[in-house]
């Protein structure tokens, strides 16, 4: 660790791992009572479940990106943070507000929620994604407007490169699509319409950018690799996201009643969606391929690796797999959609985040990198956790595909729930797929307590 | 014969371009023009098969031997897929588009894996289909 203020970001990072505990426990709830109707009802029920899962999917990459700012902005600006106090102030009112909303979830009915918290005032809540109580919006521009300030003024004062400047302008793209979560018009189609221009532009858009600083921090630090062949190539690949991602966002627009136009502009734009997770992973593996030392970090060199790949086929390949109009027609809102979510969130965001914090952890615990034995350990965890998301996206298109034959294709089409007893096999081993990955999640838990020769940081 | 190579850590493409545009048109047949690009990829071997750099030989004949390989197995045995199984059979849905899917992007990721060691002046072999000589 070069400067101290760096250290802000391991609370982040152990938040982060925390809620993602609990985004998989969540998970496996809902699994289960895909399987089994009523488990766990009254207490859980799935709508809750479900909430909770993704919310805490956001917070905790949220809180994975922060604290990846914190410690990738000084380093890059050859400078202290501006202000420690305001990171850590942030951290524990981001933490209280996270908490006692997924608290707020779980004991307290939904519309009394609404109710209690000034849903009257401005209705934002009952979308999906964007459940949050309106207090709780506010705190997230709050909090992501102070954040934005801190590292934007780190930024100013210190040195400017390629890298925190694409990591800048995610942010703060993160933070002003935010705010279309706000507007909440009576027409279902204009809706729609702004609603997706937080869900897609953040995850199909500015994420993105955030996605390629960190990825090309890590690189830069693992192989050694000339700055300036890796800025060019992030370029490219930032350019080749907004060209794609932001036009793109017109494969939701498909059958929301927005104008046909729609159908030739989303499918064609959302068809070249993979192409900057395609230089992505090229992006990882030449960098990697052309590096003359080995790292002594070989597990976070593994996660940015398998961040490229991953990426590409979750994002990328299944992206695509049902994103033309005509195919869409059919696959909408099936368990294909599914099955693209899961993998391309794990694929491009859960792993640059857990390649970042394998990357920064051991520097921010006074180590170049962990022990053997902590990261083989943590290898482990990689591959159980990849190897289960991919079964995970496999029984899931499986059941897509049937889902789809039998509820819209067939000539003697099933019901919604006719067709979900149709493909119950299917959701059993994604239900096991899903225990592996916990698993997984528990061994990369356990990675960071194992003991053992660490590496020292060359001065 | 010895070539000189540029230093990987400095130059943005230090390999030979003929072979980077062979690993190239290898992943514009799978993405974006199939056909056409397979085409171009053996316009390219034949008039630069016996290149005398190794490196450019290497390249140029693992991409259009794997194109033959996997294209034929990718289509063949999909398309086997639904005649055995039928068109009107969801199982056939099932199995031909998860093959299809998980094959398509297994050579999309071998071809990653060429392609960089194309732009990095480094030799590659596809695994199973890719020839063991290069000449």
């Amino acid at each position: 660790m070069q400067y101290k203020s760096q250290a802000v970001a391991m609370p982040y990072f152990i938040a982060a791992i925390g809620l993602f505990v609990g985004q998989i426990i969540f998970g496996l709830i809902m699994g289960m009572q895909y399987v089994v109707g009523d488990f766990l009802f009254p207490e859980i029920p799935f709508n809750v479940a479900r909430m909770v899962h993704t919310n805490l999917l956001i917070v905790w990459l949220l809180f994975g990106f922060m604290g990846a700012a914190y410690y990738m902005v000084p380093e890059e600006s050859e400078t202290e943070l501006y202000s420690t106090k305001l990171a850590w102030i942030l951290f524990w009112v981001f933490l209280a507000a996270g908490a006692l909303t997924i608290l707020g979830y779980l004991f307290v009915p939904y519309a009394t929620l609404a109710e209690m918290t000034g849903n009257d005032l401005l209705a934002t809540m009952g979308r999906e994604f964007l459940e949050q109580p309106l207090p709780t919006k506010i705190g997230i521009v709050v909090v992501a407007l102070a954040f934005l300030f801190n590292i934007t003024m780190t930024v100013l004062k210190g040195r400017k490169t390629a890298i925190s400047v694409v990591l800048l302008l995610g942010l703060w793209g993160l933070a002003i699509f935010f705010l279309f979560s706000f507007y909440n018009p009576h027409n279902l189609v204009r809706d729609k319409l702004y609603w997706w221009f937080v869900v897609h532009l953040w995850v199909e858009g500015v994420w993105e950018l955030i996605l390629a600083a960190l990825l090309a921090f890590v690189l830069i630090k693992v192989t050694g690799v000339d700055r300036e062949v890796i800025e060019k190539w992030l370029y490219v690949i930032i350019t080749l996201a907004l060209v794609t991602g932001i036009i793109g966002t017109g494969h939701h627009f498909f059958w929301i009643g927005t104008p046909e136009y729609w159908q030739w502009w989303g499918s064609i734009f959302s068809a070249l969606e993979p192409v900057p997770f395609f230089a992505m992973t090229v992006f990882a593996f030449n960098m990697v391929n052309r590096r003359k030392r080995e790292h002594p970090n070989k597990a976070a060199v593994l996660w940015a690796l398998g961040t490229g790949v991953m990426a590409f086929l979750g994002a990328g390949v299944w992206g695509f797999l049902h994103t033309l109009a005509p195919v869409n027609y059919y696959t909408h809102g099936s368990q294909i959609t599914a099955a693209h979510g899961h993998m391309a969130f794990y694929g491009a965001y859960v792993m640059v985040v857990i390649t970042i914090i394998s990357y920064a952890m051991p520097l921010l615990r006074g180590r170049a990198a962990n022990s053997e034995k902590a990261q083989v350990l943590e290898m482990w965890s990689f591959w159980l956790m990849t190897i289960a998301m991919v079964f995970i996206t496999l029984f899931l298109t499986a059941a897509g595909i049937l889902q789809v034959w039998l509820q819209r294709v067939s000539d003697t089409p099933m019901s919604f729930m006719a067709a979900q007893d149709q493909v119950v096999l299917f959701y059993w081993m994604r239900e096991w797929a899903g225990v592996v990955f916990f698993i997984g999640l528990l061994t990369y838990l356990a990675s960071f307590f194992v003991k053992g020769e660490t590496k020292a940081v060359a001065n | 014969m010895s070539l000189e190579r540029k230093d990987p850590l400095k130059h943005l493409m230090p390999g030979p371009p003929l072979a980077v545009i062979a690993e190239a048109l290898f992943l514009i047949n799978l993405m974006l023009l199939p056909g056409i690009a397979f085409l171009v990829l053996v316009a390219l071997w034949l008039r630069h098969g016996d290149h005398p750099d190794p490196l450019v030989r290497n390249h140029l004949r693992q991409t259009v031997v794997t194109c033959i390989w996997g294209g034929g197995l990718l289509v063949s045995i999909s398309v086997a897929i639904f005649v055995l199984g039928g068109f009107d059979n969801p199982w056939s849905w099932v199995i031909g588009v998860l093959y299809f899917v998980l094959f398509h992007a297994g050579l999309i990721l071998l071809g990653v894996l060429g392609l960089v060691r194309a732009i990095n002046g480094r030799t590659w072999r596809y695994p199973l289909v890719g020839p063991r000589r290069d000449d």
